[in-house]
Order: C-alpha cells, then structure tokens, then sequence
C-alpha cells in the first residue's frame, strides 16, 4: 500500500493513547506545577485577554460589548489552539530529542501529545465559553453545542496531519520554524478572529481563502446557531484527504531521517 | 516455536549531514579523518560523515559482543541503529527479539518531575499493567535506594541519586537483546558492586548482548566477540 508506514504509525499511535494522554497532561502540569493557581492560570488569561480584546473593539466598532465578548471568546479560544499547535510542531522533535535517542519511538506519538496538549488547555477555556455563551449569547443551543464539540474533533486529524508535515520540514531546516511564527501572526492579521468579515466585505475573497477562517467558522457556527452546510462537511473531507495525502507522502519518504537531522 | 533472537544487517551505510557552510575544507576533512576514524566525504554537494559504510554481519542468540574503537568511530551509532533509534540510509537492517537499549542513563529522565511520576511515566511506556507498575517501582526503590527522595523533583537530586535511580530504571525486566554505551561502572563503590552485579544479571538471561566500553578488561570478561570500528568498517573477531 501506498505510504502504508505513515498508516501503520499512526494507527500504532492512536493504540497509544495513554501514553500521549499522559505526556500531554503533563506538560501542562509541568508548566504550571509551581504556580499557585496551577492551571486556573489558563483560564484567568484568557478572560483577561477576551474581556480587554472585547472592550477596545467593541468601542472601536461601536458594538455590544457583551455580544462582542460572545464573538470574541469563541474566536480566540480556537485561534490560540491552531496558533499554539502549528508554531509548537515546528520544535517537538527537537524538544523529544531526549526519548527519540534513547529508544525506539514512533515519531506521531509525540505529535498526538502535542494535539493532546493543546486540547487539554482548549478544555479549560470550556469553563468561560461554556457559561459566558449560555449568559449572553441568545442563539445558544444544548444541540449547537453538541455540533460544536462535534465540529472541533472532526477538524483534529487536520492539525496531525499539518503538524506532522511542520514537525518534519523545521527538524530538517531550522529557519522554518522563524518563518512558520511569522506566517501565523500575519495569518492572524487576516483572519476574523476579533474583528467581524462585515466590517471588511470588500476583501471576502480573501477569506474565502483562508482556510483557519474557513475552520473557524465551521466550529463556532453551531454555537450561534449557524447551519454548517452539508458542502461544508464535503469541504472538511477534500481538506483531510488533501492533507492526510501530503503528511503521508513527506512521513513515508523522510521518517528515516528525522533522528539524523536532530 | 519461538523464534530465534537475532540482528541481521544488510549492506547497510549510515551517514550524517555536518550542515557545514564550507562544504571542500579538505585539509579539515583529512585531520578529523586522522583523529575520529570515520570518513567524510562529499554526496551530491554535501559534506557528510560516515560511521558505517556497506556493513553487512550476522548477530545471533548466545553472542555478546564488546565494541571497541576510538571516540567518534561509530560504536554509539551503530549501537542506535540495533535499537532501531535510527534507520539505515542505504541497506536493510532486520531485528528479532525485544530490544532494552541503555545507550544514556539520563536520557529516560525527566527531570522535572519528581522520581515517583519518573517511574510511573516509565511504566505506561512499558505497557506495564497496576500489578507490574506496583513490582517495577517497588524493585526501583529497593535497588536505587533513594525511597526518602523518590516524591522530590529529579533536578533536585544530586548527580549520584540521579545515576542510581537511572540505573534501576533502565536495568529493570529481561530483554532478548541488551544494548549498552559505556554505562557499566556507574556510581560510587558500593553501588558499582551492585550494578555491575545487576548488569551481569542482565547479560545471563538475555539472549544477545551489544556492549560498547573503552574498557578492556570488561569486555575481555563479558563478551565472547570484538567488534572493532575504524574507517566507517568493523573488525569482527573472537575472544
């Protein structure tokens, strides 16, 4: 079969969900373990951030501050989750170089904990999106929410599958991993993340382009009650399979090396 | 029937990009080839070194093997390569048997973490269930003895308790092959007597043994064959 070590891996790597579970849990532990709070940290910055964010804009835009509170927070809690996962790909090779030498390992192993990391701290943004969505955002729905939740695990094999292709390309070049960091703060810049498309109608093509816009909004339109189109879920799939057939194709030809390159 | 343990190499070339600027210093080239006894050389305009070039050898049950060379020879390569932490470039490589490598004590470690969740991270990796988890720590404790700091964080321990705890982690269970790098005499005395002991334990129930020391004496009294590295070939000989 084609790239079949690229399937054979990641099956094995999906087997080994405790294992990445644990990794990922810790490194959020470790980040936070001689903190007071610990992981309520997480939580804390981004209602500090989302509520500045909110205010500034919705005073700039001359908009309700607490439905741009609503937009905000479901926007930025997911943007930081693409954010965090595509710039930490470039360096978790480098970083598991320690388990890589001493052992043989599977290399999506430690991409699976990088997703699992990134999900864990998504989890605890929950505690504000949950009930700030509930208090102030009127299209809330039990059924939205649970499209939701849904939406965001379908959108994950994406992020191995991009990961793994950053993982690889910035272990070989390590200028990447600058451009990579770039790339995503301009990324930021042209997505809605905090400020809304109908302020900018004029350059719709370009967020018709953009595919973190285009993912944005297939999570977060459920919770406002916006029907995710069936061509929506179509476009999920061609995205998957587009993706899945790149990282397979770069994973099979190159996973030999990436021990050499570290 | 259970399959016989063996290593089987094929043709099999290993070599490394230096990711040098200066890709034609051939006077360097030369001198390092002097001092570290492998071979850099030039592949479609990059400068690479190799420490194994077109190997092909047989390693089966009952040899145990002391590999011996000068630093940078290629005996932790190659020692990576039979724990299947690398893959060849060029030739085949296949392994039967469950390969333990000890290849750097420190390197299971995180030193962040307390040697209580050390053990316990270990043991998921090890697919160890409640039972063995419970039997591998008790076993690691015992052996390391540093049961009053196992709950503090590793980085907080001196280099010698960071040395035992490694130690019993690593040398912990019975493998069919045992790799191991220059980790034989660790510690002080009395915990030197107790690993090499412990390692000597290993040597018994495995089937093969790869050991990498510059040390002569251990591998004349461990091992039954020599493999030595110089000029990116092995010398294979008995004792």
């Amino acid at each position: 079969m084609f790239a079949a070590i690229f399937y054979k891996n990641y099956l094995d790597a999906l087997k080994s969900l405790k294992i990445w579970s644990i990794l990922g849990w810790l490194d959020i532990y470790k980040r936070y373990r001689r903190s007071r709070l610990g992981q309520i940290w997480i939580v804390i910055s981004t209602l500090v951030l989302v509520g500045s964010i909110s205010f500034i804009f919705s005073t700039l835009f001359k908009s309700n501050y607490f439905s741009f509170l609503v937009y905000i927070i479901n926007n930025l809690c997911l943007w930081i989750f693409f954010r965090e996962i595509v710039e930490d790909s470039s360096l978790i090779f480098i970083e598991n170089k320690f388990f890589l030498f001493n052992e043989k390992w599977n290399h999506l192993i430690m991409i699976f904990r990088l997703i699992a990391r990134n999900t864990i701290t998504y989890a605890h943004n929950l505690i504000l999106i949950i009930p700030i969505n509930i208090i102030f955002n009127d299209n809330f729905t039990l059924l939205g929410f649970a499209q939701y939740i849904l939406n965001f695990f379908i959108i994950l094999p994406f992020f191995i599958n991009i990961s793994l292709i950053i993982a690889i390309v910035s272990t070989r070049f390590r200028d990447f991993r600058i451009i990579i960091n770039n790339l995503m703060q301009l990324i930021f810049f042209l997505t809605p993340v905090i400020y809304q498309k109908i302020n900018f109608e004029k350059y719709d093509w370009l967020f018709e382009l953009n595919i973190f816009a285009f993912l944005l909004e297939f999570v977060n339109n459920p919770i406002n009650n916006i029907n995710v189109s069936f061509i929506n879920y179509v476009t999920v799939v061609i995205i998957l399979a587009i993706t899945t057939f790149i990282s397979s194709i770069i994973y099979a030809k190159k996973y030999k090396r990436i021990n050499y390159w570290l | 029937m259970a399959l016989k343990k063996s290593i089987l190499l094929r043709n099999v070339s290993v070599y490394y990009q230096t990711f040098n600027e200066k890709k034609n210093s051939t006077l360097k080239n030369t001198l390092i080839n002097s001092i570290v006894g492998s071979t850099i050389t030039n592949i479609k305009n990059k400068e690479v070194i190799y420490p194994l070039k077109n190997i092909s050898l047989e390693i089966n049950e009952k040899d145990k093997i002391g590999l011996v060379g000068q630093n940078g020879s290629g005996k932790s390569t190659f020692l990576r390569l039979l724990a299947g932490c690398i893959e060849p470039v060029e030739g085949t490589i296949e392994r039967t048997g469950i390969i333990k490598s000890i290849l750097n004590l420190e390197m299971g470690l995180d030193k962040e973490l307390t040697g209580m969740e050390n053990l316990r991270l270990q043991a998921v990796f090890r697919g160890y269930d409640l039972e063995n988890t419970k039997k591998f720590i008790d076993d690691v404790l015992d052996f390391s003895e540093i049961v009053n700091y196992i709950y503090f964080p590793v980085e907080t321990y001196s280099s010698g308790m960071v040395l035992r705890l490694a130690f019993a982690m690593a040398t912990y269970g019975s493998p069919d092959i045992l790799l191991l790098d220059e980790v034989v005499n660790v510690g002080d005395e009395g915990f030197k007597k107790k690993s090499l002991a412990r390692i000597e334990e290993l040597m018994e129930s495995s089937k093969i043994m790869v050991m990498a020391s510059h040390d002569t004496s251990i591998i004349k009294n461990y091992c039954n064959k020599i493999f030595e590295f110089k000029d990116s070939s092995i010398n294979i000989s008995k004792i």
